[in-house]
Formats: structure tokens, C-alpha cells, sequence
């Protein structure tokens, strides 16, 4: 579910910027606009408003990526709150593609979030491995993806979500029952064209990958997890995940009222930066494109000096006089990210925009921040047994009550 | 298989090194002749009731004589409601444990057919020197050390757990069946990990996993000293509690009373009486610091439990012991 990016040739050049679940692109190979998306998809600006009202339900600070506009969309996230005043629960989905056994930063990033969420509301959560999308999509064997899959629920625990509250399952495993009845509900609503139009499939895309996007709804409602809330209709779920996945859930709120269902409230992310800036592109192929979760505090030293992107000044004196430019400075968005003191990266904004600062300063920061953050994950991982994953992974009831 | 006999008992105590010793008499039908005859006073003599609930389902209540066994009071803390439990007929008891309603001993749990039955085990054994049985026979009686019972148990891969079965528990909504756990599930389980939501459902009224839940975060919040409110009528609904099994507030709960003891230590080493003043900004100080990696540690900790937890559960249903 996270956006790998999968180029496709559309033959010209792109007039618009192209945003799909397996597309992502700048409009002329630039940046991408956000407020444009948000009105191109038709979902809301997450203001400070809302982030207020969630840490006062909440009774903590917000977490860093909502306070600094990472998780900045939202389809209906005021809905989900103003039931939870009234004390109505919800349930979490959200979900990985597992293409790839290393996992770098940007995909740790909605699962960071899902486990706030989950801490701060008591909800329970359910995570979607799509290993036949990947199988479909990156043609990989049935087993290899089933095993990535695995690999990647590892590396999804160490993330800290508490297994009295999640249900991991992969598509392999678990679609049928119950999940497969509201597969082919939710598919019977949706016409061949639609997923033409919302997907971009052609004529020549095999029958796998039309028959897919029900899958990747069905978790939105609770009747597809008997085992977790029995027959009931009515509990309403939130979605964290990147914005490049909104098509599938835009699908999927249309469907739902026709099935008697809420419509899942969704809450969107930008993307994660790759290292070398706007102009690259992280890819599995290429390692020095984005930090893993499996990179040593060498490793780490090594990329950040050498390929992030900076924003800083040829030379030092210019730097000194017209500061750097945090646009596009990468070592400043990755620090936006997972810094957690709100002075300190206000302080380096300003600090290094005006100049003050230099690049290397703001790099050896970033540096002992994400080697903190890859050693506690490790550390994490190595505690995950297989059996733990097998626990997560089995079907049980959770504790749906906080 | 055929039935177990006094000898094999006999030679299974032997062999585990369990010291007993021997007292043959005729034939006895209860426990004051078996008494007299043995003459040894009556300390530690027990009785084992066979007790069977409406749904089949088996019990081996073995206790000392002296303890007095409530059957309605048993059945409500077996969550098994207010009439549940009935002595099991003879024919049961020779069906399930292979001998005659005068012998039944926990001896008897030798047997392949006893393989579902329940056996609640009388806390009082624990305060006699040595406790007498009929090893399956009514002609003879061994006396054993209560360790020595362990022992015997544990040979046959039972967990010895005892109860305190003369404990009036009032069961109620506040008080959920303590004793709920004893039940015997159901023998044709599948290991299928797919299928234990069928038995979870099934068992729900013997296992009421909710309330049991709720009784653990009752019998473990700690209340936290506070200095405005008073003590609390009900554990359960003080704003201050910690819930143990919230790994949020437990961290934080460990972290501040470390940072507090630190402070007095310190302060106590250095006379600094102002130290206290600057408690509440080192808490939050080590607070920001420590939580994410503390926190990080003991939800790992709590998913490494529930995985153990969670298997050991599988594995006691297991149909090969």
C-alpha cells in the first residue's frame, strides 16, 4: 500500500502531475502540488482545528508527523472523532505491499502513525499484507511473496503495535469466509469501466489485476473480521495511509453506503522524500535512494553525507549570506519527519535558512537521529520470534474495548 | 487400555522416587472404617468426590476430610451456575476413572479414560505431613508427603494446582467465577489455529475472557498516591490507577517513581532539600528522554507473554499430553 512508485510510460510528458497507486510523478518531472491533489481527489485539508480537537480527546500532544502537516488530507476524519466523543469506538486499517524484504523509512512512516493512533484511541487495528497485488504486480512466485510478506510483518511489529489490539493477516492466507463474501458485494458495484477509469487498467492488464482493488476494500468493513466483531455493521473505520492510495478507498466509500456500511474516514500522508531530492526517485534497485531499516550508523553516516539532497550554498560565504534554501533541502524534510522536539528543528529552520547553520551541522543531526531511530527498530526486530508472528497472525478475538 | 491397577500405582510412586507408605485391610467402604482400620488417627485422610456438570463434563474434587465442600458454592465458582454440579453415578465413575466409587483417588488420573477430567486439588493438603489415598483399590491405603502428591502429578503430566475450596466467593457481576479456568474443554478439539474461535465461542460462558480481563486490571492497579483526592470506593473507576496492561501509562509510572527515588537519594546524599523543587522538570526531562525506547521495551515484553501465553494455551488443548 505504500507508494512504490512504478513508473509507466504514458508517452508524453506529463502535463499534469500523476498520482496513482502505482504512479507518482511531478507535474514536468517536478515537485508535486498538494493543494492541487487535494482538489483533484476531493478530500479535506487537515487543519489545526481538528489537530486540536484530537489532542484534547486525546489528553496528549499530537505526534510530530500530525502537528507538522505530514498527515495533512483526510476524508471524513472529523466524523471518526465526533463518534469517539460519544463514545463510539472505531478500528484501524491500513496495510503494506510487500515487493521487497527491506523496508526504508518511508514505509515505516503510516505504520508510525497507525501505533500512535492506536495507543492514544485504544482501537483495535488490522494490517493487510497485499502479497497477491505484489505477486500480480512485480510477477513475483505465490511463495516468494507469501515469504516477503512474513518478512515484512517483522519488521511491521517492530513498530511497537500491541498484539492484544492487531490482527495481521496477507491476502494468501486469510481472503475467503467472511472477507470474500464482502469481496464480491463490494465487486458487484463496480463496473469494468470504473476501475478503468480510477486505475488506469487497459485492455492487455490481466484479469488478476481488475479482479484486485475489492480486496484491498474489503477490510474497511468490520463484517470481513467475524472473528474480531462478530456481525456488527456499524463500527466505523479510519484509514492511515499515503495519499497515492486514496483511489482504492474513493472506490470503496462509494460502494459502502449501498452495502449498509459507513464509509471509511480516511487520513492521508505526503510522500516520503527520497535522498537525492525531488528529482529522484526511490527505488529497491537503488540502495543509496532512501535510508533501510537494515542500514548500519556507517551506512547511514555514508548516505546522509553523501546523497542527500542539500539545500545549502556552494561555498560558505555564500551560505552565510543567503541561507539555505529548506525547499528542497532533504536533511530539513527528513528532520521534519523524525525529529521529535518542535524547538530544536524550529530553531534549525531558522538557523540554517538564515544561514547561520551549515549543511554538514544539520546532516550530522539528522545523522544521530535516524541511527537512534534504525538501532531501536533492530533492536525491536530481533525480538520478534516466529511465533510472535504467527500469534499476530492468528485468527482470535481482540480486545475491542480498550 | 485396560484399567490401572494398585501395583502399577505402586510402582509408579516407586519409580519417581515418591516415598509411601503401606496399610492393607480388608475391604472398606468409607473413610471412618478405613480409618480404624489403618489406626493412625485421622489427620490427613481425604475424600474424592466425582462430580459431573449438565454438560458431561468431569470434575475429581480430592480433599482432606476435615475441609467442607460446598457442591452450590463450587458450581457458581466453576461459573457453572447454581444447581450445576451433581456427584457423578456409579457408572461413571467406573467408565471414567476405572474403579469403584469407594477407591477413587487422584491415582486413578492414570487412566487413558480419565484424560478430561478436572481435578481440583484441596489447598489443605499442603498443611498435613502426609495425606492418605486408596491406590485403587478399597483392601489397602498408602499415605503420601503432599510433595510426593506433586510429584505423582506431575508424572503424569498434570499441573498440581490447589484450591481453596471452603473460600465462600460471592459470585456476581463484580466477581466473575474465580475457579471458571478448571473447566474441561471440549475433547475433540482441533489444533488448527483456525478453529479456536469456534471453541472460544463455544467456551465463552465457561471462559468469560472479558470479565477475567476486567478481574486483572482490578487485582493489579496500583493506586497512585494523590494529592488531592481521597482514596477511591472502587479500584476500577480512580483516575489515577495504572492499568497494567497499558504500556503507555505503566512506563510512565516506573519512569516517574525512578526519577523520584533517584531525587531522594541525591537529595538525601547531598542535604539538597531544594532538589525536590526541580522533581517534576527531571521527570519530564527523563520522561521525553527514556519513553519512546521504554515504551518500545515493554510492549515487546507484553507481545512476547501473550505470543508464550497464547501457544501454551494451544498447546494445553492438545490431544496428545
Amino acid at each position: 500500500m505504500s507508494g512504490d512508485a512504478d513508473r509507466r510510460e504514458n508517452g508524453a510528458d506529463n502535463e499534469e502531475q500523476i498520482i496513482t497507486p502505482w504512479e507518482v510523478s511531478g507535474k514536468d518531472g517536478g515537485k508535486i502540488d498538494y493543494d492541487k491533489l487535494i482538489d483533484q481527489f476531493g478530500c479535506q485539508k487537515l487543519d489545526s482545528s481538528l489537530v486540536d480537537r484530537v489532542e484534547k480527546l486525546t489528553g496528549v500532544p499530537a505526534h510530530p508527523f500530525l502537528r507538522r502537516g505530514v498527515f495533512f488530507a483526510h476524508r471524513e476524519f472529523d466524523k471518526i472523532l465526533e463518534a469517539y466523543e460519544k463514545g463510539e469506538k472505531f478500528y484501524l486499517y491500513t496495510g503494506r505491499g510487500p515487493s521487497s524484504e527491506a523496508l526504508h523509512l518511508g514505509h515505516l512512516v503510516p505504520f508510525m502513525f497507525t501505533k500512535y493512533l492506536q495507543d492514544v484511541f485504544q482501537v483495535p487495528l488490522v494490517i493487510q499484507l497485499t502479497d497477491d497485488e505484489k505477486c500480480m504486480w512485480k510477477n513475483l512466485t505465490v511463495e516468494e511473496s507469501q515469504r516477503l510478506a512474513r518478512e515484512n510483518a517483522k519488521d511491521i511489529i517492530a513498530c511497537g503495535f500491541d498484539i492484544t489490539k492487531t490482527f495481521i493477516f496477507s491476502d494468501f492466507n486469510y481472503v475467503g469466509g467472511a472477507f470474500y463474501q464482502n469481496m464480491v458485494r463490494i465487486a458487484k458495484c463496480v463496473t469494468l469501466n470504473q476501475v478503468r477509469g480510477i486505475f488506469g487498467f487497459v485492455g492487455e492488464d490481466h484479469i488478476g489485476k481488475v479482479s484486485f482493488p475489492p480486496v484491498q476494500a474489503a477490510p474497511s468493513f468490520p463484517t470481513s473480521f467475524p472473528h474480531i466483531f462478530g456481525k456488527r455493521k456499524d463500527t466505523r473505520c479510519l484509514i492511515p495511509c499515503a495519499i497515492d492510495q486514496d483511489p482504492y478507498f474513493r472506490m470503496t466509500r462509494d460502494v459502502a453506503p449501498r452495502l449498509g456500511y459507513h464509509k471509511p474516514a480516511l487520513i492521508e500522508s505526503l510522500f516520503f522524500p527520497a535522498l537525492q531530492g525531488e528529482s529522484g526517485k526511490m527505488s529497491a534497485s537503488d540502495p543509496n535512494s532512501a535510508i533501510y531499516v537494515t542500514d548500519s550508523a556507517k551506512d547511514i553516516k555514508n548516505k546522509i553525507m553523501k546523497y542527500a539532497f542539500s539545500g545549502g550554498r556552494d561555498t560558505v560565504e555564500n551560505h552565510r549570506k543567503y541561507g539555505a534554501n529548506l525547499e528542497v533541502d532533504v536533511p530539513v524534510k527528513y528532520l521534519s519527519f523524525f525529529l521529535e522536539n518542535d524547538a530544536e528543528l524550529a530553531n534549525i529552520k531558522q538557523e540554517y535558512g538564515a544561514g547561520r547553520m551549515l549543511t554538514g551541522e544539520v546532516k550530522k543531526r539528522l545523522i544521530d537521529v535516524l541511527s537512534s531511530m534504525v538501532e531501536r527498530h533492530r533492536k525491536a526486530r530481533a525480538a520478534v520470534t516466529e511465533e510472535m508472528v504467527d500469534a499476530f497472525m492468528a485468527i482470535r478475538p481482540l480486545n475491542i474495548l480498550g | 487400555m485396560a484399567s490401572i491397577t494398585a501395583d502399577e500405582v505402586l510402582s509408579l510412586l516407586t519409580e519417581r522416587g515418591v516415598a509411601f507408605k503401606r496399610y492393607e485391610h480388608p475391604p472398606v467402604s468409607t473413610v471412618e472404617e478405613q480409618v480404624e482400620y489403618c489406626n493412625v488417627g485421622g489427620k490427613g485422610f481425604s475424600k474424592n468426590l466425582l462430580l459431573k456438570d449438565k454438560k458431561g463434563r468431569i470434575y475429581l474434587i480430592s480433599a482432606l476430610t476435615t475441609t467442607t465442600i460446598d457442591l452450590k458454592i463450587l458450581s457458581q465458582r466453576l461459573g457453572l451456575g447454581k444447581g450445576g454440579l451433581r456427584f457423578a453415578p456409579d457408572e461413571v465413575v467406573q467408565a471414567v476413572l476405572q474403579v469403584s466409587s469407594r477407591c477413587v483417588a487422584p491415582f486413578a488420573l492414570m487412566n487413558e479414560s480419565s484424560r478430561q477430567v478436572a481435578l481440583l486439588l484441596d489447598k489443605n493438603f499442603q498443611t498435613v505431613p502426609h495425606i492418605f489415598f486408596h491406590p485403587l483399590t478399597s483392601n489397602m491405603t498408602i499415605s503420601i508427603e503432599p510433595s510426593g502428591l506433586d510429584a505423582f502429578l506431575q508424572s503424569i503430566k498434570r499441573t498440581p494446582s490447589y484450591v481453596d475450596l471452603e473460600a465462600v466467593v460471592a459470585v456476581g457481576k463484580d466477581q466473575p467465577p474465580d475457579l471458571a479456568a478448571h473447566v474441561p474443554v471440549d475433547a475433540h478439539l482441533a489444533n488448527d489455529p483456525k478453529d479456536i474461535s469456534e471453541v472460544l465461542k463455544s467456551n465463552s460462558e465457561q471462559l468469560p475472557v472479558k470479565k477475567a480481563e476486567a478481574t486483572l486490571k482490578g487485582n493489579l492497579t496500583m493506586g497512585l498516591q494523590s494529592k488531592d483526592k481521597a482514596g477511591a470506593k472502587n479500584s476500577y473507576t480512580t483516575i489515577n490507577e495504572v492499568n497494567i496492561a497499558d504500556v503507555q501509562s505503566l512506563v510512565s509510572n516506573m519512569l516517574r517513581k525512578t526519577v523520584s527515588a533517584v531525587i531522594s537519594e541525591i537529595s538525601v546524599n547531598t542535604k539538597g532539600e531544594h532538589l525536590n523543587d526541580i522533581e517534576s522538570d527531571v521527570a519530564r526531562a527523563v520522561s521525553r528522554r527514556l519513553s519512546p525506547e521504554f515504551e518500545g521495551l515493554v510492549v515487546m515484553f507484553k507481545n512476547t507473554a501473550y505470543t508464550q501465553g497464547f501457544f501454551a494455551g494451544i498447546g494445553s488443548k492438545s490431544l496428545d499430553r
